[in-house]
């Protein structure tokens, strides 16, 4: 079932939109079986990339693989792909609509049957199978297209920004489905702009901003790279007082009654919480491995300095 | 080749349990029924008597005339004798200006009968007045009656003649009837039955809607599915080349269903009505053959189309142009029915867009094109239907994931020149 190779795979790919330079030469590897987040704001590449992917654009330059070979017809029933723009035929009924999309898959009529069913019914929507799409809730639509992604059975799944505009309730349904599947050996290529998701969900992933590739490893990896501690720390600050030119800080992201602090390499807490306590009232102070959030933010600035 | 069907199946089942198709495909042949029927049971309805007024000033053929039309029927006949009936009343009006007047309000038909020239169908002389028949020029009923009473006079000024020549009767009533018959025969050289003059044009209307109007569907589908934003999730399937053909074969199986209920309709109807050798088998087969050729080549300028555009407005501007030109055919059908064999339209026949029509539209006349131009006119419409299946397919690739600002003529143009 799975190739010994990697699943999917860029090699110095670019792609330019008129005058725009959307990717600028981004390589990296999903391995088989991973569950592989791809990370960086609006308008960093990440859709572009998985375009490229899935074959809808063609790169200017370099080489984008999936499965072991470039995208073509005979490759496409093993991949799922999951659009950042959702569409659905509005005026087809449910079950009628996913039997059609399974069947351009390559499956036949009985071995989708079961499967749309049980899909359904693990989505929640079971009773709506015989109701026109256009029915639908904007939460049960999403999460049909989730299940016309996954129906045929893929070895890949590229879901471009799967979680966007789902409630708490739906996002955990989905997400839920995902490691399942990932359980079962699929292997997952999502995009986000939303740190927590990849954070909760990823083993390994890579972080594009302005078309380039910034980091890439496992989490772990990550975090080890950019090893700088980070101390949260709860406070009420005594009138006057700043949190400015602390000891030992080289950025911070306040929220009033809270605040993230970077460390500068080799710093010390002590003199920082010494420092603290004289400006403010502090009611928490912990030592913390920096969140992707926060990594994220610095090698965008870093990036946006140059 | 499986996904194509597939793709081509949907395209077909959604169109075709559509109301507005089986309402089309009922309908239709209805409405043209009725347009076909409808005359002929107005003319077969007694229509009311009119008054016809007989200006007469020669005092002597008002009553043969009167006599000749109580004798058709369908006139209420009064005679005025008149001697000078231009000759103006204290009002400034004379009698024919009144009758004038009358007859364009539709309420009478009038005849005038002038002197001399009348009688012996001389050159009028200078300042002489003519005689007329006048009727309103409103309905398709005064385009009948007028030239009837005029016929009659003629009939009766015939009459006249002889009698006063010494012909006999027997001699008018000869020279009256017809010396020869024209004989059609068809290329064996055998008398065929007449052939009807209405069904290049049947042919030419069945190929218009069953081309042009149903290809408007994949217009609309693509529209359709671009705006659901459900490409990306096809392409993922298929290649835009898949997609494209197969939605062009689903529509254009639509059509086909209704031209072969429409026709086999026709051919029952014909059959039930005692004209069975109206159209024949081999006929339906061409226009299948052309009507399956022609609509691949329109149908991919219509996907085309609406692949370019977002918007149902912004489509039918770029099709503006495409739609006059696909009118052409049934205004270029009266030159080339005028001369089926000519030169000018055997040409015109050999242009692609209007292959089809122009074709089928000589196939239904008599004599029928030489045998050789049937396959070679349909050969050249499959060359030329495969060229434009793939340069709309590359404008297809393109244009279904664009969205925005509609493309300019000269960006589709750069489309169609890229390669794969």
């Amino acid at each position: 079932m799975s190739t010994a190779g990697p699943a999917a795979r860029f090699e110095d790919v670019r792609k330019r939109f008129g005058d725009f330079e959307a990717v600028k030469g981004i390589s990296f590897e999903v391995a088989p079986g991973s569950l592989f987040g791809l990370l960086g704001s609006n308008g960093a590449g990440k859709t572009t990339s998985i375009r490229m992917l899935m074959n809808i654009f063609k790169p200017d330059s370099g080489r984008v693989e999936v499965l072991g070979q470039t995208m073509d017809e005979d490759l496409k029933p093993r991949v799922g792909y999951l659009p950042e723009e959702r569409g659905l035929y509005k005026k087809m009924r449910v079950r009628e609509m996913l039997a059609f999309f399974g069947r351009i898959k390559g499956r036949d009529d009985a071995w989708l049957a079961p499967r749309i069913d049980s899909w359904l019914e693990r989505m929640g929507i079971g009773g709506w199978r015989d109701r026109r799409v256009e029915e639908l809730s904007k939460g049960m639509s999403q999460k049909l297209q989730f299940v016309v992604t996954v129906l045929h059975g893929p070895e890949l799944l590229v879901l471009d920004e799967p979680f966007a505009g789902l409630d708490p309730v739906n996002r955990d349904v989905l997400r839920d489905a995902v490691l399942d599947l990932h359980r079962e050996g699929t292997t997952v290529l999502f995009s986000t702009h939303v740190m927590e998701q990849a954070e909760q969900l990823c083993d390994r992933l890579v972080m594009i901003h302005r078309g380039r590739v910034r980091l890439s490893g496992s989490l772990d990896e990550v975090r080890r790279q950019q090893g700088r501690e980070a101390v949260h720390v709860a406070y009420r600050l005594r009138p006057g007082a700043t949190l400015d030119d602390l000891p030992g800080v080289v950025s911070m992201t306040a929220m009033g009654q809270e605040a993230e602090l970077q460390l500068a390499p080799d710093a010390e807490t002590e003199p920082l919480l010494r420092a603290l306590l004289e400006r403010a009232e502090v009611r928490r102070f912990e030592r913390k491995e920096p969140s992707l959030h926060e990594i994220f933010k610095r090698i965008a600035a870093e990036a946006d300095a140059v | 080749m499986s996904r194509v069907f597939d793709i081509a199946r949907r395209e077909y089942i959604e169109n075709v349990r559509t109301k507005a198709f089986l309402i089309g495909l009922v309908l239709t042949p209805l409405w043209m029924g009725l347009v076909l029927v409808v005359p002929k049971l107005m003319r077969g309805a007694k229509s009311e008597a009119k008054p016809v007024v007989i200006v007469d000033t020669t005092g002597v053929l008002a009553a043969p005339l009167a006599e000749r039309i109580r004798e058709a029927g369908g006139f209420e006949v009064e005679i005025e004798t008149d001697e000078d009936p231009w000759k103006k009343d204290a009002a400034d009006i004379n009698r024919i200006d009144e009758l004038r007047v009358k007859a364009g309000a539709g309420q009478l038909y009038a005849i005038v009968l002038t002197n001399s020239a009348l009688e012996k169908k001389a050159k009028l002389e200078r300042g002489e007045r003519a005689s007329e028949v006048i009727g309103a020029s409103r309905s398709s009923d005064d385009a009948f009656r007028g030239p009837s009473l005029a016929a009659m006079v003629n009939d009766v000024v015939n009459m006249r003649i002889a009698e006063q020549e010494g012909i006999g009767s027997d001699i008018l009533e000869r020279l009256a009837r017809p010396a020869v018959t024209y004989v059609p025969v068809d290329e064996k050289g055998e008398v065929g039955a007449p052939t009807s003059a209405v069904l290049p044009y049947l042919f030419i209307m069945l190929l218009f809607m069953g081309i042009v109007g149903i290809s408007q569907m994949l217009v609309s589908s693509t529209l359709e599915e671009k705006s659901n934003r459900v490409y990306e999730v096809l392409l993922s399937s298929v290649s835009p080349r898949q997609l494209m053909t197969g939605k062009i074969f689903g529509i254009c199986a639509v059509g086909f269903t209704l031209l072969l209920v429409w026709s086999g309709g026709g051919l029952l109807a014909s059959a039930l009505g005692g004209a069975s050798d109206l159209v024949s088998g081999r006929q339906i087969g061409l226009l299948m053959a052309y009507y399956v050729l022609g609509f691949l080549m329109i149908a991919s300028l219509m996907v085309a189309v609406g692949s370019a555009c977002n918007t149902l407005k912004e489509a039918q501007n770029l099709m503006a142009p495409i739609s006059a030109l696909l009118a052409l055919p049934i205004f270029l059908a009266m030159i080339v029915l005028r001369d089926p064999n000519g030169q000018l339209a055997t040409i015109l026949s050999f242009i692609p867009p209007f292959t089809p029509f122009l074709m089928m539209a000589r196939v239904a006349s008599v004599p029928e094109p030489p045998t050789w131009q049937i396959p070679a006119s349909l050969a050249l419409l499959a060359v030329s239907t495969w060229v434009a299946m793939r340069v709309a397919a590359r404008v297809f690739r393109t244009g279904v994931l664009l969205y925005g600002q509609p493309p300019s003529l000269k960006e589709i143009w750069r489309w169609m020149r890229t390669k794969d």
